[in-house]
């Protein structure tokens, strides 16, 4: 079979994202010009869409184009935009820029309504949250001074966490290698989370919120594999 | 094309350069072409334990500056054949490298080299990110002690998000080089043991160098140690050399020696 040439993959890009709430050229200019000599390094070259979303009032095409010029000038590499209505859309495709629609509200809707997430329903099975994404799964050492989240799912850990690197899950937590450094799992205030671990060494582990130090996970199961879990707002570690 | 191979640790003191020394010795040696670059500009001592301080008169960063040729920079080894030393600069300090800069060197010394190992400065900032940038191996040197296992874990984990080859999403070949190690204060519980070592890093193990008199005494003279036959670390280094080409060779000196009759009679070390 022929090599293919070309191969077609999802991927996220990072970016920046400017949320603009009202437009008046020399105040955007200014201000952005300020927030950019702050921190010249870190903005120079980044990517950046405009996310009309919270934008009050009418947008001309010459304001937009104004903000692309403000943009550029200050080293952003301006890609697109996002939101807004059908005419700022259009707007933004004609000056060649890329427009994406509206995020979803879920977001924002776990963040204004954070005690609606716990379900006694479900104690023992993960929350909704961590099932709808797909778990992640390092296959290599987490070294020290490394940070690994897996937002909104479980975080599988195939290989060592070092002392000195950071797990962290909405979900829970798996360890097949030795847990050296620190496990926090249910960080978005899930107290269903759990940590499994086959080697228990941590320096710190948590459960939404609560947490023990390596001074305690001695007394029991220290080097064995374990699993920890909240019951009743305290930190229990139990044998596996 | 040249095998570009880093040696690093994150902590400083712990025998990166003296390592670098002897194996681009022990390759050049075992008649593979080879450079050794000092990436720790502003502090060369590469130069003082090769014994080529005084021939150097051109610098990496006159090379990535345009302002000498390779050729011209390059310094040949009087002792050993095969082998080049790329010197740093000590009047600049790190900023002076750019990732544009020192590749363009990089590809021009693969063209001539089989491998090209580079001295990385120690911490874990810009200057020992550029020399560990383009490495395809990793030597991670580290004394058998609790905070340079801990910075050589972290320089592992830099190796493996901020290399080119993690960028590719390839991995960077890593190999554990234990040094100063002294059987006698290991058994004394005063050291970490191989063993440990090994248990933290899990990296395969390249070599264990055992502390000398042997090494310091190289570094004065400017002559690496490897070229001391007689010596254990010598012979470790060049047991570390066979096994990075591939080799499989038992590891020695891991042991608290006893002294034999004669050796204590004689007051023998």
């Amino acid at each position: 079979m022929a090599d293919p040439c070309f191969q077609i993959k999802g991927t996220s890009v990072t970016s920046m994202v400017l949320d603009l709430y009202h437009y008046q050229s020399e105040e955007f200019a200014r201000t952005l010009h300020e927030k950019v000599q702050s921190a010249p390094l870190f903005f120079t070259g980044s990517p950046l869409f405009i996310n009309l979303a919270s934008f009050t009032g009418e947008l001309q095409k010459e304001q937009l184009q104004e903000i692309i010029k403000h943009c550029q000038s200050l080293g952003f590499q301006l890609f697109g935009c996002k939101g807004g209505s059908e005419p700022q859309a259009k707007m933004a495709k004609d000056l060649g820029l890329v427009h994406l629609p509206a995020s979803r509200p879920r977001p924002e809707k776990a963040d204004s309504e954070p005690t609606a997430q716990p379900e006694p329903a479900t104690a023992s099975t993960p929350t909704p949250d961590a099932a709808s994404r797909p778990t992640r799964i390092i296959e290599r050492p987490v070294r020290s001074g490394q940070q690994v989240y897996a937002e909104g799912s479980d975080l599988i850990l195939l290989a060592q966490v070092s002392e000195g690197a950071e797990v962290i899950a909405d979900g829970n937590i798996h360890a097949y290698g030795p847990l050296r450094g620190r496990a926090l799992a249910g960080v978005r205030d899930n107290p269903n989370a759990r940590i499994f671990c086959q080697h228990l060494e941590a320096e710190l582990v948590s459960i939404a919120g609560h947490f023990v130090l390596n001074d305690t996970l001695r007394d029991s199961c220290w080097k064995q594999p374990a699993q920890i879990f909240l019951q009743d707002d305290s930190i229990e570690i139990a044998a596996l | 094309m040249a095998k570009i191979i880093v040696v690093t640790s994150g902590k400083g003191g712990v025998g990166k350069t003296t390592s670098s020394a002897a194996i681009s010795t022990g390759l050049a040696l075992r008649g593979h072409k080879t450079v050794v670059i000092d990436f720790d500009v502003g502090l060369r001592n590469l130069d003082l334990i090769m014994g080529c301080e005084r021939r150097v008169v051109y610098d990496f960063v006159n090379v990535i500056n345009k302002e000498a040729s390779l050729k011209q920079a390059l310094i040949k080894d009087k002792r050993t054949e095969g082998l080049f030393i790329l010197p740093a600069s000590q009047t600049r300090d790190k900023d002076a490298l750019t990732y544009e800069g020192v590749e363009a060197v990089l590809d021009e010394l693969a063209q001539d080299f089989d491998y090209i190992i580079c001295d990385s400065p120690a911490g874990i900032e810009q200057g020992a990110q550029m020399a560990l940038y383009f490495a395809e191996e990793a030597i991670v040197v580290t004394n058998p002690e609790v905070s340079s296992v801990r910075d050589s874990d972290r320089i592992l984990g830099i190796l493996q998000s901020k290399s080119r080859m993690a960028e590719q999403g390839k991995s960077v070949k890593e190999h554990l080089l234990l040094t100063r190690y002294n059987p006698s204060r290991v058994a004394s519980a005063e050291m970490l043991s191989v063993a440990d070592v090994e248990e933290i890093l899990a990296i395969p193990l390249l070599g264990v160098i055992p502390e000398s008199e042997a090494v310091l005494k190289a570094s004065n003279q400017g002559a690496p140690v490897i070229l001391d036959e007689e010596s254990e670390a010598g012979q470790a280094y060049s047991d570390a050399v066979a096994r990075l080409l591939g080799e499989d060779v038992e590891h020695r000196f891991l042991e608290q020696q006893k002294k034999g009759f004669l050796q204590r009679l004689l007051g023998g070390k």
